[in-house]
């Protein structure tokens, strides 16, 4: 008797693990499966890269300004940064002198608009800056947002098939059921998965871009003032 | 970025390595366990057919209880003075007109029966009494003296209730026997089929089971027409009736008995009418047509019904 409850209990019971789930799924959900874990691949990708850039942009531009107030000589500095490839602050320093040089080079310095001049080349390495920290914060958004729905797709998809297999098989057993629906459920779940740290990653990243952008705006405002002081102090 | 690829394509690789290997899958739910109750279906019928005996079988056969302790020092009577008279071993009742049919000659010749029947069944009533004084409708309680001196008299009462299985019951061994019993059950029984000198399992025909008379005596009741009113409980009335082995009246109903109630002639003409009603609507077609035979068959029926309740 027990054991006659025992086999007929233990009879549905099948392998539930991972691959099995992805193995016994549908084609349709297969692919949904196999891109949803590859959206979770590039993903975190991106985070890892955008951590490890935000991480360096944040010590450079603290670098920087150790640097910069100092006491030490714009020339100096500039001499020391003109000649290798620059990021954030260091890039808006390096434009603005450049912009100065050059204006003092020729045998009549053009220093009537030097000013707005500079303001809008330190603008222009900001956008430029901006940009490159926010590259590929696009793909975590819509990662995030449209995730949940591709593996929604998933699931019912999978549910479909299994109503109707479990149609033909003309059971209604809940064993029948619930592998299939198991598998199809195990879609949203990568959605889920690969929508969740995308989110949380894009809102963090963003916020991280704008407080960067607003620190070179500032600086720049900084240092366009101290140009626009030698400016005046020398015209 | 490539770090990142690496690093992300490393992960994931460790997290589903690790969700193969590790990550335990679902476990069943756990069963309460509920303790098995052994079940037995007793049918009521298991319990009122009773087997009959042989008329003048051995009597060792018969498991009587063994006195272990106070033998009693009596001894017992050869089984040779039980042959001459067939008591009635079994605890069956006898056929309620038992024809005083003469002593039955019990020569013990050896010889065969005539219809080489595949079951040797015994004989089924004890028919042949051969003391007509002797009242044939209480066999059972009484414990044969003739019979119940071939056991120790240590206690009288199973010798009555001897079972006997149906391998160890032998055909009389007169054939003049059986020849009279044939006829006394022929005379009695309305059933057109040969009665034979026994039943086919040597169980005798029991008749109805207790709730099947009572499902017929409620049927009956259900059609019994009469005013609601206390009478008194000894007030009854019984009907008796015979059936053919369709399930349909044969003759007409007959009240039994009487009571000087005022009221118990309009109760028994009424139940009479009951009667008639329950075999117009084919109520009586229920009953199993293989218990139809035999004295206790239902080819006749003697339900009793009470007007209360």
């Amino acid at each position: 008797m027990e054991t006659l409850v025992q086999s007929t209990l233990a009879a549905p019971e099948g392998d539930l693990s991972f691959f099995s789930l992805f193995w016994q799924a549908h084609f349709v959900v297969k692919v949904v499966m196999i891109g949803l874990l590859a959206a979770s691949v590039w993903c975190w990708a991106i985070i890892v890269d955008k951590v490890l850039l935000m991480g360096r942009t944040r010590r450079q531009m603290t670098r920087f300004e150790t640097v910069f107030w100092s006491g030490q000589s714009l020339e100096e500095l500039y001499g020391t940064l003109h000649n290798r490839v620059n990021h954030s602050m260091a890039a808006l320093f390096v434009a603005a002198m450049r912009e100065w040089k050059r204006s003092h080079e020729g045998a009549k310095p053009a220093i009537g608009s030097l000013q707005q001049r500079i303001d809008r080349v330190m603008d222009v390495t900001i956008q430029r800056e901006a940009e490159r920290l926010e590259a590929r914060l696009l793909i975590l958004a819509t990662v995030g947002s449209a995730a949940p729905f591709i593996g929604l797709f998933g699931t019912v998809w999978g549910i479909m098939t299994a109503f109707q297999a479990i149609a033909a098989s003309e059971s209604t057993n809940l064993a029948v059921v619930a592998p299939g629906i198991a598998e199809a459920l195990f879609a949203t779940a990568l959605g889920l998965l690969a929508a969740i740290p995308a989110v949380i990653a894009y809102n963090k990243f963003a916020s991280d871009v704008g407080k960067a952008v607003a620190r070179m705006e500032g600086f720049a405002d900084e240092f366009s003032a101290i140009l626009s002081r030698q400016i005046d102090e020398r015209g | 970025m490539r770090a990142g690829l690496i690093a992300s394509l490393t992960g994931h690789t460790v997290i589903l390595v690790w969700g193969l290997v590790a990550l335990p899958g679902a476990e069943s739910f756990p069963e309460p366990v509920v303790d098995s109750l052994p079940v037995e279906l007793v049918s009521l019928s298991e319990l009122t057919e009773i087997q009959i005996g042989e008329t003048d079988g051995d009597i060792e056969a018969a498991p009587a209880p063994k006195p272990v302790e106070n033998p009693q020092p009596e001894p017992p009577e050869p089984a040779e003075t039980v042959a001459p008279e067939p008591a009635p071993v079994a605890a069956t009742p006898p056929p309620p007109t038992p024809a005083p049919a003469p002593a039955p000659t019990p020569a013990p010749e050896p010889i065969t029966a005539p219809d080489p029947e595949p079951e040797p069944a015994p004989v089924a009533e004890p028919a042949p009494e051969p003391e007509p004084a002797e009242e044939p409708q209480q066999a059972p309680p009484e414990p044969q003296p003739i019979v119940t001196s071939a056991v120790p008299r240590s206690k009288p009462a199973p010798p009555t209730r001897t079972e006997e299985k149906p391998e160890e019951i032998q055909v009389a061994d007169n054939p003049d026997l059986l020849n009279k019993v044939n006829q006394a059950l022929a005379n009695t029984s309305t059933s057109q089929a040969p009665a034979s000198a026994g039943t086919r399992n040597g169980v005798q025909h029991a008749g109805l089971s207790a709730n099947e008379k009572d499902v017929i005596a409620q049927m009956i009741r259900e059609k019994w027409s009469r005013l609601p009113d206390q009478y008194p409980s000894d007030l009854k009335v019984i009907v008796r009736f015979k059936l053919s082995p369709q399930g349909k009246l044969s003759g007409a109903p007959t009240v039994e008995n009487s009571h000087p109630d005022p009221r118990f002639q309009a109760l028994a003409s009424a139940a009479l009418r009951a009667v008639y009603r329950v075999d117009a609507e084919g109520g009586f077609s229920i009953l199993p047509r293989e218990k139809y035979d035999g004295p206790n068959g239902w080819n006749t029926m003697q339900p009793t019904l009470y007007p209360n309740g």
